[in-house]
């Protein structure tokens, strides 16, 4: 249990931490109906973070790249005060929506001139798992900052969430408030977004606020609701994680998903005028989602077996063995000579010495064999030592070894000079020759 | 489609009409990797222009294709890639680049690896073992003795659509298979065995037991060793932790020991379970190092260095993708030294 403590404990109160000012905000997101402005401010965080990149800040976790991260949301707060209006023609959430959409595609442009896909997959899913002691304590700071500063200021914004209209007709600067607003969830999701990334903030603000919506309609119940809907999520999301060992980001966001269903269907038949009818609805849905998982189950199974399913491994492979062997200077037969991965397809064949002896590739290999060949006939490895040391790819290390074989098998060195090639022991080959034509010395 | 394809062939017109004479003499060589890159460069000597594909900090499995890379391949005499299923993306980059002599199989494709035996070829085949490579572990450039054979590939490659010079190729060939050797070994070993005999040892994992059994001259042969060998000595038997099977060519060759991988399966990442037993396996076997491709996320490299008091090493995975590391020798260079050095420290704490 203790590997348990030590590796997802960070995370656990990295999740916390994050469940406490998220439940909040995300009450304020929902009563605004501004639903998708914290994704959208996360990806203008990770933007920011990726174009510190360009300008050399590796380091995604440094004081530097946060404060291009922040940098870049304030930029995304102004957008989207400016981008209210008291008549809207045109919904915020459709600017929102555009916002994220083209800042995600700037992102990737972006990494595009810098590096691999990591990065991006680490701005949607983000690294809880790896979360740092320092960082949670970080998010911890500054989430008390922004909360203090929520709690000072709460009644205006609380008034602005909820009742626009009345801000408006009291004369209040609401273009100014929003930004305030904007700027202080910007710098929660900036850090945020950095550990849990863009789809576990993004459940973490609405998923506890949509709980307590669906439960109360009270501000301080909602909150109270989203912190223990959220804590008890977590909890077991984590340990989900563990036990069934899943990354943690998306499955505490999966289990959330069921938590939502779950609480959703009990309070349908809690609040349904008849319980009876109620539960028969809930049986038939359940019987609905069976039955269409079982269609696709099987449905799945067969067609994976049909040729609608395409080859396993997609994309024809690409095989080189099948097409070089085509190619007649294919250079198979140098790669033998250099033995890095050659198959010595010869060594099946039974061949005669002199044909392994040529067969060899290195003279080490060959000089051994001659070693071998002399214990049983001297006569051949005398022949055969002559071919070694008129071969000019016969290394210093084996001449000298053939010359000592010399003296044991002819009992004299003909006077061969180690460290010359053929051609600097052409006498003594010579001499070798003659020696080698009168057998009776043998 | 339709426009990226004309706006290719407009493309490619204009720079057929702008380039000078003395550029078209050139041979266009584009390779896949950057490692591969140096090699070219070697062989091909002035005759080519060597463009390649993927940096030396990327991720060689996943390369967003762009519009350039297919540009670069629609004027191209050779394309180099590595054969194995890698670069999964690079059969539809030569489609899209609409010139059909680079297509496998035809005079103008040249497989970096044929010839080459293949280490971890899977005994099943399943998605469920993660992105298994089907005919085995494709990071064949960590290994100075794959250079040969790809040096060769390519040289077999530039005399099949340059035959007239064939001679020069072939001379540039000798001297980079020479060269090889002799950073490998050290020049006097080099000229006491030759380097033939040397790198079938050095492939069979049989050189340095050779070496201390044998004299020359009176000397222990061991004592001429140099090069790369030499230098990375150290390493010999130690235990590490690596990212993805990236360096298996390059640790086999110098008896680096890697007892564990930071991701579970080929190119899933960590999971907690994973972590807590590799943390157990590295505190039980002494792991004192890991070694991990910069274009992997560092920071969960680091946070397990942490935890374990492991020294994390951090290199890129193909020549060009750090400083120092240019071209094909220093890949080894580097690795060796910052390896090496790894150990100094952690030994030391």
């Amino acid at each position: 249990m203790s590997a348990f403590f030590d590796i997802m404990l960070a995370p656990f109160v990295e999740c916390m931490v994050l469940v406490g000012i998220h439940a909040y905000l995300g009450i304020h997101v929902l009563k605004r109906r501004v639903i998708f402005v914290d994704l959208s401010l996360a990806q203008i965080a990770a933007l920011g973070t990726t174009v510190g990149i360009l300008f050399g800040i590796h380091d995604t976790e440094s004081m530097a790249s946060l404060l291009f991260a922040l940098g870049f949301t304030v930029i995304g707060a102004a957008v989207f005060a400016v981008s209210r209006y008291r008549d809207e023609r045109v919904p915020q959430e459709a600017i929102i929506g555009l916002v994220y959409a083209i800042t995600a595609a700037v992102a990737v442009l972006v990494v595009g001139k810098i590096q691999g896909v990591e990065h991006l997959v680490n701005i949607m899913h983000g690294r809880l798992l790896w979360v740092r002691w320092s960082e949670v304590v970080t998010a911890a700071s500054v989430y008390l900052v922004v909360a203090a500063v929520h709690l000072l200021l709460r009644k205006r914004f609380m008034q602005i969430s909820e009742d626009p209209e009345a801000a408006y007709r009291e004369g209040v600067n609401v273009r100014l408030w929003d930004f305030l607003f904007y700027m202080t969830f910007g710098f929660v999701i900036s850090i945020s977004v950095r550990v849990a990334g863009v789809l576990l903030v993004f459940v973490f603000l609405v998923a506890p606020a949509v709980m307590a919506f669906m439960i109360t309609s009270d501000f301080k119940r909602q909150l109270a609701l989203g912190w223990i809907t959220g804590t008890m999520v977590c909890t077991v999301g984590i340990y989900l994680s563990w036990v069934l060992d899943m990354p943690c980001g998306p499955t505490v966001v999966a289990f959330y998903g069921v938590a939502l269903a779950t609480i959703g269907v009990v309070l349908y038949v809690v609040r349904a005028a008849r319980t009876g009818a109620a539960l028969g609805h809930v049986a038939a849905g359940v019987a609905c989602v069976c039955a269409a998982s079982g269609v696709f189950f099987v449905g799945g199974r067969v067609l994976a077996d049909t040729r609608l399913a395409g080859s396993e491994y997609g994309h024809a492979p690409h095989c080189p063995v099948e097409h070089e062997a085509h190619d007649h200077d294919a250079p198979e037969v140098a790669h033998a000579e250099h033995q890095v991965g050659a198959v010595p397809a010869a060594a099946e064949v039974p061949q005669s010495g002199l044909e392994r002896y040529a067969a060899m590739e290195t003279c080490l290999e060959r000089m051994t064999y001659l070693q071998e060949i002399a214990t049983q006939d001297r006569a051949t490895a005398a022949e055969w030592l002559f071919l070694f040391l008129a071969d000019a790819e016969t290394s210093p290390f084996c001449r000298a070894g053939a010359i000592d074989l010399l003296r044991t098998t002819a009992g004299q060195d003909f006077g061969f000079d180690p460290d010359q090639g053929p051609l600097g022991n052409l006498e003594p080959l010579t001499r070798y020759r003659e020696w080698l034509g009168r057998p009776h010395e043998l | 489609m339709i426009p990226s394809r004309c706006s290719l062939y407009l493309l490619g017109l204009l720079a057929a009409i702008g380039l000078p004479l003395a550029a078209q003499a050139q041979l266009k060589v584009v390779v896949t990797s950057s490692s591969y890159r140096s090699i070219a460069e070697y062989i091909g000597g002035e005759r080519v222009e060597v463009v390649h594909l993927v940096e030396g900090y990327q991720d060689p499995h996943i390369v967003r294709p762009k519009p350039s890379l297919a540009m670069q391949l629609a004027s191209a005499d050779l394309f180099v890639a590595t054969g194995l299923d890698l670069e999964m993306w690079a059969p539809a980059l030569v489609d899209q680049a609409n010139n059909p002599a680079l297509r496998s199989g035809e005079p103008g494709y040249v497989a970096a690896s044929a010839g080459l035996r293949i280490g971890e070829t899977p005994s099943t085949l399943s998605r469920a073992e993660g992105d298994v490579h089907v005919f085995g572990n494709p990071h064949i450039h960590t290994s100075p003795l794959n250079g040969k054979v790809v040096a060769e590939n390519i040289c077999t490659g530039l005399k099949r659509i340059d035959p007239d010079h064939a001679a020069e190729y072939d001379a540039n060939l000798a001297r980079f298979l020479h060269e090889i050797d002799v950073r490998l070994f050290g020049e006097e070993l080099v000229s006491i065995l030759g380097g033939k005999s040397l790198c079938k040892m050095a492939a069979a994992g049989t050189l340095l037991t050779f070496l201390e059994g044998q004299e020359y001259k009176g000397r222990p042969l061991i004592e001429s060793l140099g090069g790369w060998m030499a230098q990375a000595a150290p390493l010999r038997g130690r235990k590490i932790i690596a990212f993805h099977k990236n360096w298996s060519y390059f640790t086999d060759l110098f008896g680096l020991q890697v007892v564990g991988y930071m991701e579970p399966k080929p190119g899933i990442p960590p999971s907690p379970h994973h972590i807590t037993h590799l943390v157990q396996v590295m505190a039980d076997q002494d792991v004192r190092v890991i070694l991990a491709a910069n274009y992997f996320d560092t920071a969960k490299v680091q946070r397990v260095a942490e935890q374990t008091g492991a020294v994390p090493v951090i290199v890129a995975l193909a020549a060009g993708g750090q400083q120092g590391m240019d071209d094909f020798f220093d890949q080894f260079d580097v690795w060796i030294v910052e390896l090496v050095d790894a150990f100094e420290r952690a030994d030391a704490r």
